[in-house]
């Protein structure tokens, strides 16, 4: 019988085990959605305290790559004189993973106060959970927390007309790399229009040269191609409408003529013939632009770092297209990353405190020490009178900071614009049309498809 | 558990069983609950998030919508050529690795010392990790740095030729990550061969050859039967594996190109976790569970793995 006994009892503490996961499972899910102890008179709008949070001191998560040691030096640096105190936790290096960190626990008495985010399509669901603070509030009492910044970069995290992201690291658009000595040896300069770059090709191709390197197995170098082509035939405020999901802008004549543009640039040989084998992390297209086997790359300014060498290397802004409607010098690229602030955070004041540190010339010469330019309107005094860049880093960064702060839109890039969903579709439509699997009707459409999902 | 076995053995006075003294079920618990909480759990829960549409964020709870994801996945293309892929990379590896495997291992068995010396450097790969291997291929295929480049150099041939752009193409691309998989895998069953050949007894051997059986006679009559179930496990064991090979692909090609290497664990990855829609991704994994376990249920059944006797009864 005792045996009996001790088996029902195991059979019980089973069950109720297992009825506790499930449990669990279900609790999380129905958890703390609900509104806290509801907004102070005194507190921002939108604010609702958790009060189950840790006391005195706020959190924030960074993501845990070589850029977090400016965020923890500025963290130093406020804790002196601050009674709550920040904590920098340095979450994961990849972006998708640091992403998922927060979706999960946001909400939760873990959560940090303060968070990255990489633009407007990546906070939606968090907009809709309503678990994001509006900053309104904080820029009302101190305006340079939005003054400070291009705007072109800052408005990218105004949704519905409330700001919710405040700009930090590096802005990083794409634009034109070159190799000298192979455009040299050529007898060219580097091309100011798309004319001349269609004629450049043949000249490239008849010195054995790829005219334009391409990492196609990644997919995105691709999409980057679009983004210009398509800001410079119809400008970047109709492309920001086709993105949000007007098909109209997809199937209008300019598309189409952008389309057509891409086609023959492909058609005539300027990627070569084996992009689509060749990657952009195993030190692919950029060993190529390095040893003087490409021309051309179009890439993010972080290809500066990529490359490494910058003896031969040089860059230019991407050709115009005659007949095009596109604004001169719009741009495309990564605009930045965005601290986000908790709504239930516990201390909204030393928040807003902390987030003054990301324009603070301390903050930004770490940045720049590292390689990022900080997107604040004063980044490029900050470049010239550093002592710690060469002169070639300078000219590099002098540039990408004229070319943010003159460039009338800012287009982020696609594959960060369309819904997180989408985001993989949106880098297949590219590459399945460099490498041929769709025409120009097969791209209108699958592109209609991507901006129309919720 | 010692005064457990003790009462299970007083159950004699109530008619002694055969069954006393055998573990009861309190034994086989902690598998059990190991089981459950690892595998049975996550498994109800993957079925309940196919019928629901979730991002990932516990704040907005799963919300239940019925079949529709499953409506998407009777029209989805994408799914129907990721389980084209699957099946392709399957039958690749099934192809290339058993013949493989089969000789080197048999041959790996004989006694000469510098067979061991050879067999030994062959499992090297069996050591390294495939993350490592893979980025090491990669850098292997590329057009321009890589093998083809070194081949177009020492043979004269066009800038366009069938290795200039191994990732490029899907037929290619599915060859390589076979090649690779080849590499890295055919060690461990070459390991399960050798140790199958070494078991046939040297008496049936040595009766053939008394018989006038030549080398490949012998082969062909004797250890390939003999090794019958032999084959049986190590194929399992490869079609099951391959069923949910995802690391090559996500460091190779990123399903590339235009999905053309896409297979179900990376189509369900590339859906689910990168595109964070957790409801669809749910419903690609239970298809790629269901239909993993309904061939491995039919290769049992059909090869008479569940009631596998010995091949050595009578001698």
């Amino acid at each position: 019988m005792k045996n009996t006994r001790a088996q029902r009892v195991l059979t019980l503490g089973l069950s109720i085990a297992l009825a506790g996961t499930v449990a669990a499972c279900g609790s999380s899910d129905s958890g703390t959605s609900d509104e806290g102890s509801g907004s102070t008179a005194s507190g921002p709008a939108g604010w609702r305290p958790n009060d189950s949070r840790p006391e005195n001191e706020i959190h924030v998560l960074v993501l845990g790559d070589a850029a977090a040691s400016a965020e923890k030096a500025a963290a130093d640096r406020f804790n002196k004189t601050s009674d709550v105190k920040v904590v920098i936790d340095t979450g994961a290096t990849a972006g998708a993973e640091y992403n998922t960190t927060v979706r999960t626990q946001i909400g939760t008495p873990n959560a940090p106060d303060i968070f990255m985010s990489w633009g407007a399509a990546g906070i939606a669901p968090l907009l809709k959970a309503k678990a994001l603070l509006p900053l309104d509030d904080f820029i009302k009492e101190d305006p340079k927390l939005k003054s400070m910044f291009v705007p072109s970069v800052f408005d990218e995290e105004v949704v519905d007309g409330k700001s919710y992201g405040i700009p930090m690291r590096g802005v990083a658009p794409e634009f034109m790399y070159y190799n000298k000595k192979v455009l040299d040896k050529a007898g060219l300069k580097p091309a100011t229009t798309w004319d001349e770059l269609m004629s450049q090709v043949q000249t490239l191709k008849g010195q054995n040269v790829i005219p334009i390197g391409l990492a196609g197995a990644d997919k995105w170098p691709q999409q980057i191609w679009f983004q210009y082509v398509y800001a410079r035939e119809i400008g970047n405020d109709q492309v920001a409408k086709g993105l949000a999901g007007d098909a109209s802008v997809w199937e209008s004549d300019g598309s189409k003529k952008a389309l057509a543009d891409i086609r023959s640039l492909i058609d005539a040989g300027a990627f070569g013939q084996n992009f689509a084998s060749v990657s952009y992390g195993g030190d692919g297209s950029a060993a190529l632009l390095r040893s003087g086997k490409s021309a051309y790359e179009l890439m993010g300014s972080w290809h500066y770092a990529t490359v490494g060498d910058a003896k031969d290397l040089g860059w230019t802004t991407f050709p115009t297209i005659s007949g095009g409607a596109g604004q001169e010098g719009e741009i495309v690229g990564n605009l930045s990353n965005y601290y986000n602030v908790s709504a239930d955070t516990r201390y909204p004041d030393t928040v807003r405190d902390f987030l003054k540190e990301l324009y603070s010339p301390d903050f930004q010469k770490a940045e720049l020490a590292l390689g990022n330019l900080p997107p604040t309107t004063d980044a490029a005094q900050f470049v010239n009178s550093s002592k710690k860049l060469d002169a070639s880093t300078k000219d590099h960064l002098t540039f990408v900071s004229g070319l943010v702060n003159d460039a009338p839109t800012f287009q982020l890039s696609w594959d960060q614009t369309v819904p997180a969903s989408q985001q993989v579709a949106s880098q297949d439509a590219a590459a399945d049309f460099f490498n041929g699997a769709i025409d120009a009707d097969g791209f209108i459409k699958k592109m209609v498809q991507i901006t129309s999902s919720k | 558990m010692h005064r457990l076995r003790t009462t299970e053995r007083a159950g004699t006075k109530r008619g002694g069983r055969p069954s006393a003294g055998r573990p009861n079920f309190v034994w086989s618990l902690p598998a059990l609950l190991f089981f459950a909480f690892f595998s049975v759990v996550p498994l109800a829960v993957a079925i309940y998030l196919s019928f629901t549409s979730y991002q990932g964020i516990p704040l907005l709870p799963p919300e239940w919508i019925g079949l529709q994801n499953w409506d998407r996945l009777l029209t989805d293309e994408g799914l129907h050529k990721a389980i084209y892929v699957t099946v392709a990379l399957i039958v690749l590896a099934v192809v290339t690795q058993v013949p493989i495997s089969l000789l080197i291992g048999v041959w790996a068995a004989g006694p000469q010392r510098n067979r061991a010396v050879v067999a030994a450097l062959y499992f090297i790969p069996l050591l390294m990790s495939t993350a490592a291997i893979t980025v090491l291929f990669a850098s292997l295929v590329d057009p321009n740095f890589g093998i083809p480049a070194t081949l177009r150099e020492i043979f004269n041939l066009p800038v366009d030729n069938v290795f200039s752009n191994l990732l490029g193409n899907s037929t290619t691309a599915l060859g390589v990550i076979a090649f690779i998989y080849l590499w890295g895998s055919s060690p461990l069953h070459t390991l399960i061969y050798q140790a199958g050949a070494r078991n046939i007894p040297e008496v049936l051997y040595q009766a053939a050859a008394i018989d006038g059986a030549g080398r490949v006679r012998q082969f062909v009559s004797i250890t390939v039967p003999m090794l019958r179930n032999t084959m049986v496990t190590s194929t399992l064991i490869m079609v099951v594996g391959t069923f949910t090979s995802f690391d090559i692909i996500l460091l190779l090609t990123r399903g590339g190109p235009s999905g053309g290497t896409s297979n179900l664990p990376y189509y369900m990855y590339d859906q689910g976790i990168a595109a964070l829609d957790f409801g669809y991704g749910s419903a690609v994994a239970t298809i790629l569970i269901v239909i993993a376990t309904a061939t491995s249920a039919v290769m049992v059944k059909a090869t008479g793995y569940d009631k596998m006797a010995g091949t050595q009864e009578g001698i």
